[in-house]
């Protein structure tokens, strides 16, 4: 049976919350759970129901989507003590859309076939805005009856779906891979926004010129503001890019492909994270290089403006 | 009074050398290894071998542990036909793998719920110190566990530090140890073949460095190795690839950035993904190599005759 509207969400933070926001706005019925009581009151003000635990969120649904923040999460949520897939109606599909190990996908897959149910790889782009927009890009691997258990609750979520075949897995590899880039791209927006600023041009200027030009990067486009404005209100966090360029590394590892830039990029964040911003927005990033050339954006920014 | 008998289980590039050394001082040892060429190497030598750990640690005294990982280390004590529970309780195990510090306090705790005490006891020097006794060890446990430890170390090395009283400090210096012998090992390697694109003699830049405040001793060991393109395994390329990923993952832990370590592992992992796992660390030249298209023996060679 496909078209469904009801399912179990596991895991409403700051991407889950408006992605069940909107379902339970589409006349889906939504059942969430995630341990933060506030956030399962924001739920159910969307008009979505508040459940107990996983396992309660999960009962009897033949469509259950799953946006936590790490594999150990998922792996409880799903596994552990109340955990969701016992609770799921026979021939059930999870739809995962946290960014996780590929090899943790690949080894989900085959416990949840184990149990009778299906696995769609499903990991997003496009931040809190695009989750909030119904707008976000997905990158998508599982079985044909995966794929339409799911549409409904793509259509709402996603602008965009890339089918990347019918194995989970692929849709975790596309992810991490575009992960790298999004990482080394922040770092290396922060590093030559710090290095002009340091050799005297304006930052907002510089910013400008790159913008129109070949240097120009989406997350530089983005992520530029927040270090020109000295805004670190946590939109994505240092420590999300600790996690998903360590789990890039893992990656390339396993596969025995070296990643230099990568590990570059991950030691940077590492760095904000032992300085202190851990929990700040990643364009925090910045500060490692202003703390050691002793140069401030966003100070430099205002004098210029002014 | 009778001998000390201790089970050694792990006769490798180390541990065959350190059975060994205990054989010919006098202790009762039982060897195990899965590898049966190891086994009968070590029976050729004199040594009494056991068909599995459990017959290896059976009534002994002490249990020495040489394997490559902390998976391999559970499995020979907890998996089946284990060593644990073969051991009388109170006896000591010293476990001489390199991992995570983490890891060794696991394990101290799971063999103290067995009733048994443990040495946390890394060691440094290569095979030929492994061979010839002059190793060194890096130990932490309680009081007891090293008493009881400390004739069968002196036995096997030169050199014995003990750097904390439980399970976890000694994991930790030989972590950072690697860190220093992975870095030093990639820097050696850029600068020779920095010399050779150069068109330097790398003998007389050999004899330089040596001499000059830019050695160090894995330089100075190395350079002959890659000079004579002797890759013979004594620490393979495998190991620093391990190594070092338990260096990053335990800084990650600490919110603790380190970008050589990082940079290193990548030549690391470049070497291993470019076929060269297995070989001496030293292999880790013909990453430079095949980038650059030089080739440091044949020019080592070309300057001996010059």
């Amino acid at each position: 049976m496909t078209g469904v509207r009801a399912c179990g969400f596991l895991g409403l933070g700051a991407m889950g919350g408006p992605m069940a926001a909107n379902l339970a706005k589409s006349q889906f019925r939504v059942v969430g759970y995630d341990p933060s009581a506030p956030a399962l009151d924001a739920l159910e003000a969307a008009g979505g129901h508040r459940a107990a635990s996983a396992a309660a969120a999960a009962q009897g649904q033949k469509l259950l989507v799953v946006m936590v923040a790490t594999p150990e999460q998922a792996e409880a949520a799903l596994f552990g003590p109340e955990g969701a897939v016992p609770a799921l109606a026979p021939g059930a599909t999870v739809v995962l859309h946290s960014t996780v190990p590929p090899a943790f996908v690949e080894a989900l897959a085959a416990r949840l076939a184990a149990a009778g149910h299906l696995l769609l790889d499903a990991p997003v782009s496009g931040g809190q805005k695009g989750a909030q927009a119904g707008a976000l890009t997905v990158m998508a691997s599982g079985s044909a009856e995966a794929f339409a258990a799911a549409e409904p609750e793509l259509d709402v979520v996603a602008k965009r779906v890339f089918r990347l075949g019918d194995k989970p897995g692929a849709g975790a590899n596309a992810k991490i891979a575009h992960q790298l880039l999004a990482g080394a791209h922040i770092v290396v927006a922060a590093e030559a926004i710090a290095m002009a600023t340091k050799a005297g041009i304006d930052p907002r200027l510089f910013f400008e010129i790159v913008t129109e030009s070949a240097g120009n990067s989406w997350m530089f486009q983005n992520r530029g503001p927040h270090m020109l404005d000295g805004d670190f209100t946590p939109l994505s966090a240092v420590e999300i890019f600790v996690k998903d360029l360590g789990i890039v590394l893992e990656t390339g590892r396993a596969l025995r492909f070296p990643l230099p830039m990568a590990a570059a990029a991950h030691q940077q964040f590492l760095a904000a994270a032992a300085a202190g911003h851990g929990r700040a927005d990643d364009a925090a990033v910045v500060k490692v290089y202003e703390a050691l050339a002793q140069v401030d954006v966003a100070q430099a920014a205002k004098k210029r403006g002014a | 009074m009778m001998a000390t008998t201790i089970g050694v289980i792990g006769l490798g590039a180390m541990g065959m050398g350190m059975a060994l050394n205990l054989h010919r001082k006098g202790f009762a040892v039982r060897g195990f290894d899965v590898k049966r060429a190891a086994t009968d190497a070590f029976a050729a030598a004199g040594g009494a071998i056991a068909s599995g750990p459990a017959e290896a640690a059976a009534g002994a005294d002490l249990l020495l542990i040489v394997v490559f990982t902390t998976e391999q280390a559970e499995d020979v004590l907890f998996g089946a036909g284990g060593a644990a529970a073969a051991l009388p309780k109170g006896a000591t195990v010293i476990v001489s793998t390199t991992y995570p510090p983490d890891k060794a306090e696991a394990l101290e705790r799971r063999l103290a719920a067995a009733g048994l005490l443990m040495v946390d006891a890394p060691v440094t020097g290569g095979k030929k110190g492994a061979d010839e006794a002059t190793m060194t060890v890096i130990g932490s446990g309680p009081d007891a566990a090293w008493a009881a430890a400390e004739p069968a170390l002196r036995a096997m090395a030169k050199t014995i530090y003990r750097v904390g009283d439980k399970a976890g400090p000694a994991s930790l210096v030989k972590m950072i140890n690697q860190l220093l012998v992975g870095i030093h090992g990639v820097a050696a390697a850029e600068a020779l073949a920095l010399s050779a694109r150069a068109g330097l003699d790398p003998n007389l830049v050999y004899d330089v460095i040596t001499h000059g405040v830019g050695n160090s001793f894995v330089f100075e060991r190395q350079a002959p190795l890659i000079f004579a393109r002797d890759y013979a395994p004594r620490g393979v390329v495998g190991i620093l690839v391990k190594d070092l990923a338990a260096v990053l993952e335990t800084a990650k832990g600490l919110r603790f950035p380190l970008p050589l370590g990082a940079a290193a592992h990548q030549q690391f992992l470049a070497a291993a993904g470019h076929g060269h796992e297995q070989e001496d660390a030293c292999a880790v030249i013909k990453v430079y190599e095949a980038l650059a298209g030089v080739d440091v023996a044949a020019a080592a060679e070309k300057g001996r005759k010059a």
